[in-house]
């Protein structure tokens, strides 16, 4: 240690020895770190890809999980162009003549059903000439390959593949990072006022896991087969075998996933290995992995690193989402991750952990490869033990940043702000206990089935009182209808419905009738679907320009709202129709062959893929809008929503380090319409009494 | 120890550890209000997860051992071998106590140097090699001992053989034949008994009534060391192979017992590997920290030690519930 | 500061920069946590050493499970709380344990399903459910 650094550490001793290091470390940004260390300034692959930055890393997680969005709708449209019209190929020209056909053939529809009504004569038959044939050389033939889609018509393997993959991709790749890595990475620092995440190079690879889990994922689409024949490629082969991603489902039960996608050679580990399910696991372990270096990181950053006099009630409720999500992430995820290894096993090494015994599969009991004596419903019961935790863990980050919306654009504080951090506590408690409620029709015994219903009722209390305390501070209030605030108030009924129509769900009775059917889907879907990326939209737009220095536009911004609103419920409505009637879930034909069955619900299914694909392009204003505002965009203040929290009383885009200036929080963080402040809103950080003080007496 | 993170960052220049320390306050010191810094929070954090996960496992284990027709009890695991491989994790636990209490005593020392933080560390990467070369020579003994499983209808053939042997036998209702383990005479190569339609077996001693139920008395009898090597006395009976449902050696796939083992024997493996990988950066290169902050480079020790112990601490239970039980 | 008499070079180097002296207080502390330290490591190879020599003992089988585990149980908590400083620890981490714990027990009540779902094999569910069974009448 040389004599020069020694009396630097004199100098710099005495300053920031004391209790407050927060305000220390900024007053070090004052005397000008930014021009000693100009040099530092990092390259592209530092600034961009391997960046520890936690705004980069959100920025990054941002873009990612857009784009895996993305990925899982254009994989639904395809599925749902095979369950609307099965055997039809699939071409842009086939699409355009549905859609546009689409109006008249609806009249037409609610016609014979008024007529109907009144006891007319009516024929619920569609005039129509006989459906397209396969095409030579479509597109979709020639992206897909002519195993999967031959002239343009999906195969069900393919439906399977891309079932599984959309549920995948949705859930695990980008809902849960779009709302809990991306706004929680971007925001959560910002809004306690630290300078970074606690461990930034945790936080790179966590992002860099996940970018790998999901391309690792999608690689698994390419996996060969050998086609039905030997190596030789005449002679048959033992196992045909037919590649591609995995087919089980998001869920992956077993056995049929340690069945299912089958290696060329079931006695090489490698073989074993290079197979859709395989992949999917050990993606999924990246997956996991990724999951919990990121919750990790949330919970040490936001205890370790609140700036002084950010007290644990004065942070805003996005922040105690956020930690309650991290906190089903870190202990609801491992389960999952010890099932996932497990199944590998049972892949890989062939080992029984999910095999019963006396197990038959395609007439061929399998005792000779399988020892046995596992049990299907061991993996059932790990994988919902995660499964039921992570509903909430895509719920609560939108909720936060919903919230966030609420108070900003009602100019209210949040009305029982407390009851919603009780709540969101009491909520990650009890969804530790009611993941069997997805498993009734495993014929759990009547003691078990009473626990989960119980449980199950008592942890939508907490929910509703969230979604009330939101109505409520609405209630009486000037609302400003900026476009994230459209989406936020969107959101409270869209969620409402996806919650209410769970409670049916949550009894056993009603489940062995709606297990498994499209009730499920919609109930599910509105939950995630118009709920939470509806409630992201909004937080995509509220954050924009803090993230840029640029407000998206507000004209496009209102483009995209209203028929993104109206189309998802005509996407999601009819499935609770079609459900209640018995359609099963997972048909590739939509149900075609229960036609006589279902015959007078089918028809849903061709007005759902008609909204989905309006839907899709619903969201181009939204795209354009993205990556135009970049550039284009009207140039906004450090606060352009006149918003209280911390993250906006610093430049747009924060510097490195956040902020230009020590952070002292003073108030609590919804403190809007403050009587007697010349302001409406009264920012975190603005000297002054604190208006809380004043009722507690304390001041 | 009027020191703190951001002083320290003028005695270096190693880029990212200089950019971190700017922006993010109690990297050594501990905040006031946790009583915490930031590494120690962090590795509870993650210790936790760790229990849910090998909670996962454990739980699994009852789960599968619940419905299981047959488990096996002390007669097929190396007892002595595993009461070793306890005893050096135990060691080990305390060698990197003490080598994290001799960076807090300022003793740096060398890895000859007894009682110092460098001579500690060697002994607990030490302490974890033997671990792992016990493990895999537990390991190793399990791939040449096999199990063959007897068509119930077959079984009389070989009854008497089995008797006169002194063979243990478990009957499984389930898939109707009697296990018998031992080790294989003769060939082992799988696709030469097929072609010769039989298998030499070298049958285990039988041990306590550890049958269904498992509630008669267990024999007072210490297991013989059931090694590769030792296979060779006995007397092998000839088995056909038209008689067997299904037979192997002790991997994973040969029973749900054998794969939950390895299974949880092996991920606790990698969490030593894994933490013999940081426990030797922090001996070597990470050890130049003590120059320029013996408290960060404690801290270090201290969070890798946390991490230690929880692994030696899940060992604690593998071994009663694996190997005993 | 007793320790100075056995400080290394590097030790000494930092000694004489105030900054990175040990502690004398944290220093007194230590060397009663070590000897601490030893006891414990005796403590849990003797209880390693009770645990096998039990097993060969005639007990029930739950008898063995319970002995083994109680074992098990102390020499884990053993170590939680002076290898890995419990004993001394700050209530944050208390307050994670507890909740990984707690999870943990509901984890644990899976296996508890595995008696009381009828579909699940092994003990027979009619009679872990109070009933006779049906097929055998």
């Amino acid at each position: 240690m040389d004599d020069a650094s020694e009396s630097s550490h004199a100098e710099i001793t005495p300053a920031t020895s004391h209790s407050t290091p927060g305000t220390a470390k900024h007053a070090d940004h004052a005397h000008g770190h930014h021009d000693a260390h100009a040099h530092h300034e990092p390259g592209f692959w530092g600034k961009y890809v391997f960046s520890t930055d936690h705004k980069t890393i959100g920025l990054q997680y941002l873009i990612t999980s857009l784009l895996f969005l993305l990925f899982g709708f254009f994989m639904v449209l395809m599925m749902r162009w095979s369950i609307a019209y099965p055997g039809q190929p699939l071409t842009v020209a086939n699409v355009f003549h549905k859609v546009t056909e689409a109006p008249s053939k609806f009249v037409h529809r609610i016609g014979e059903n008024v007529k109907a009504t009144f006891g007319y004569a009516h024929d619920f038959k569609e005039k129509e000439g006989a459906p397209p044939k396969p095409e030579e050389g479509t597109l979709a033939e020639f992206l897909f390959s002519k195993k999967n889609m031959p002239g343009g018509v999906m195969q069900p393997s393919f439906y399977n593949q891309l079932g599984a993959m959309h549920g995948t991709i949705m859930v695990f790749l980008a809902i849960v990072p779009l709302g809990f890595a991306a706004f929680g990475n971007f925001a959560v620092p910002l809004q306690i006022g630290a300078g970074d995440m606690c461990f930034p190079r945790l936080n790179m690879a966590s992002y860099h896991l996940f970018l790998w889990g999901g391309l690792l994922m999608l690689f698994s689409f390419w996996i060969p087969g050998n086609g039905g024949f030997g190596p030789d490629g005449v002679t048959p082969a033992a196992i045909a075998v037919e590649g591609g991603a995995a087919q089980s489902g998001w869920t992956s039960y077993p056995p049929l996933s340690v069945l299912s996608n089958p290696p060329l050679n079931p006695d090489s580990i490698l073989s074993c290995l290079m197979t859709g399910q395989s992949i999917w696991l050990v993606a999924m372990v990246l997956l996991i992995t990724s999951s919990l270096l990121g919750s990790v990181n949330f919970i040490a950053t936001i205890v370790q690193l609140r700036a002084p006099g950010m007290t644990w009630m004065r942070m805003p409720f996005f922040v105690w989402a956020q930690l309650v999500t991290a906190f089903l992430l870190l202990l609801a995820f491992p389960p999952l991750e010890a099932a996932g290894i497990m199944q590998l096993m049972d892949r890989v090494a062939h080992t029984s952990f999910f095999m019963p015994d006396g197990l038959v599969w395609e007439n061929v009991p399998i005792t000779a490869t399988y020892s046995g004596g596992g049990s299907p419903l061991l993996y059932q019961h790990l994988f919902w033990f995660l499964g039921h935790p992570e509903v909430y863990v895509l719920i609560l980050p939108t909720i936060g940043a919903v919230t966030e919306i609420i108070a900003c654009n009602s100019r209210k504080p949040i009305w029982g702000q407390n009851t919603m951090v009780v709540g969101v506590w009491v909520l990650g408690f009890l969804s530790f206990i009611v993941w069997a409620h997805h498993m009734y029709l495993t014929g759990m015994g009547t003691k078990v089935a009473a626990f989960f219903q119980t449980t199950t009722i008592i942890i939508s209390i907490p929910s509703v009182l969230i979604l009330t305390a939101m109505l409520i501070t609405l209630w009486g209030a000037s609302i400003r209808f900026t476009v994230p605030m459209l989406f936020a108030t969107a959101f409270i009924p869209l969620f409402g419905i996806g919650g209410l129509t769970g409670i049916p769900l949550a009894f056993s009775a009603p489940v062995l009738y709606l297990h498994d059917t499209y009730y499920v889907i919609g109930h599910f879907h509105y939950v995630v679907a118009p709920g939470v990326i509806t409630g992201a939209f909004g937080a995509i737009y509220h954050w924009y320009p803090k993230a840029t220095g640029r407000k998206m536009s507000d004209f496009l911004g209102h483009v995209h709202f209203w028929p993104t609103i109206l189309l998802m419920n005509c996407v999601f409505m009819p499935m609770f129709l079609q459900g209640m009637s018995g359609m099963h879930r997972r048909g590739f034909d939509g149900g075609a062959s229960y036609s006589d069955l279902l015959g007078g619900i089918l028809y849903w299914h061709q007005f759902i893929t008609v909204s989905a694909f309006l839907l899709l392009l619903a969201q181009i204003p939204f795209i354009f809008n993205f990556f135009y505002s970049i550039w284009f965009g009207e140039k906004v203040s450090t606060n352009p929503w006149h918003a209280t929290t911390v993250e906006w009383d610093t430049p747009s885009p924060p510097p490195h380090g956040n902020f230009t200036k020590p952070i002292q929080v003073y108030r609590g963080a919804y403190e809007y319409s403050v009587p007697g402040h010349p302001t409406d809103y009264f920012p975190q950080t603005e000297p002054g009494y604190d208006p809380a003080d004043k009722f507690k007496g304390k001041h | 120890m009027a020191h703190s993170p951001s002083s320290h960052d003028h005695a270096h220049d190693a880029g990212h550890d200089h950019e971190q320390h700017e922006l993010i306050p109690y990297i050594v010191k501990p905040r006031p209000d946790s009583g915490l810094y930031n590494g120690k929070l962090g590795i509870w954090l993650f210790l936790a997860s760790e229990v849910m996960l090998f909670g996962g496992l454990f739980s699994s284990y009852i789960f599968l051992r619940l419905g299981a027709e047959h488990w096996p009890y002390q007669e097929i695991l190396d007892i002595p071998l595993g009461l070793f491989n306890t005893a050096v994790l135990i060691c080990s636990s305390i060698t990197m106590v003490m080598a994290w209490a001799a960076v807090k005593r300022r003793r740096f020392g060398s890895f000859l140097t007894p009682g110092t933080y460098q001579f500690y560390m060697a002994l607990t990467i030490g302490c974890a090699a033997i671990f792992l070369g016990v493990k895999s020579k537990e390991y190793n003994d399990k791939f040449v001992h096999y199990g063959v499983f007897i068509k119930k209808a077959a079984f009389a053939k070989y009854e008497g053989a089995l008797h006169e042997a002194n063979a243990g036998t478990k009957e499984y209702t389930t898939i109707e034949a009697y296990e018998i383990t031992g080790h294989l005479h003769g060939t082992v190569d799988r696709k030469k008994i097929t072609e010769q339609k039989f298998l030499e077996i070298i049958p285990d001693a039988k041990k306590g009534g550890h049958g269904h139920g498992g509630d008669a008395p267990k024999e007072v009898t210490v297991k013989p060391h059931g090694g590769g090597g030792s296979s060779d006395h006995g007397t092998p009976i000839k088995i056909d192979t038209e008689d067997i449902v299904r037979w192997g050696n002790f991997i994973p796939k040969y029973s749900t017992f054998f794969a939950i083992y390895f299974t949880m024997t092996g991920l606790h493996a990698l969490h030593i590997i894994g933490g013999m990988l940081v426990l030797t950066y922090l001996a070597t290169f990470g050890a130049n920290l003590y120059k320029e902050n013996p408290e960060w480079l404690a801290n270090r020790v201290e969070v890798t030690g946390l991490f230690w112990h929880f692994v030696d601490l899940v060992w604690i239970f593998l071994f009663p519930v694996l190997y005993l039980l | 500061m007793a320790s100075h008499s056995s400080d290394t070079k590097h030790a000494a180097a930092a000694a004489s920069n105030d900054p990175h002296a040990p502690d004398p207080h944290e220093l007194e502390h230590l060397e009663h946590h070590i000897k601490t330290y030893i006891g414990v490591f005796v403590a849990l190879l003797v209880l390693t050493a009770i645990t096998v020599g039990v097993a060969y003992l005639p007990f029930s089988a739950t008898g063995h499970i319970v002995v083994a585990l109680l074992i098990a149980t102390i020499k884990a908590g053993l170590v939680a709380l002076y290898f890995m400083h419990l004993v001394s620890e700050k209530k944050t981490v208390i307050q994670i344990i507890i909740a990984s714990m707690v999870c943990a027990f509901f984890l644990f009540g899976l296996t508890w399903l595995a008696w009381y779902n009828p579909i699940t094999w092994g003990k027979d569910p009619y009679k872990s459910a109070g009933f006779e069974h049906p097929i055998h009448h």
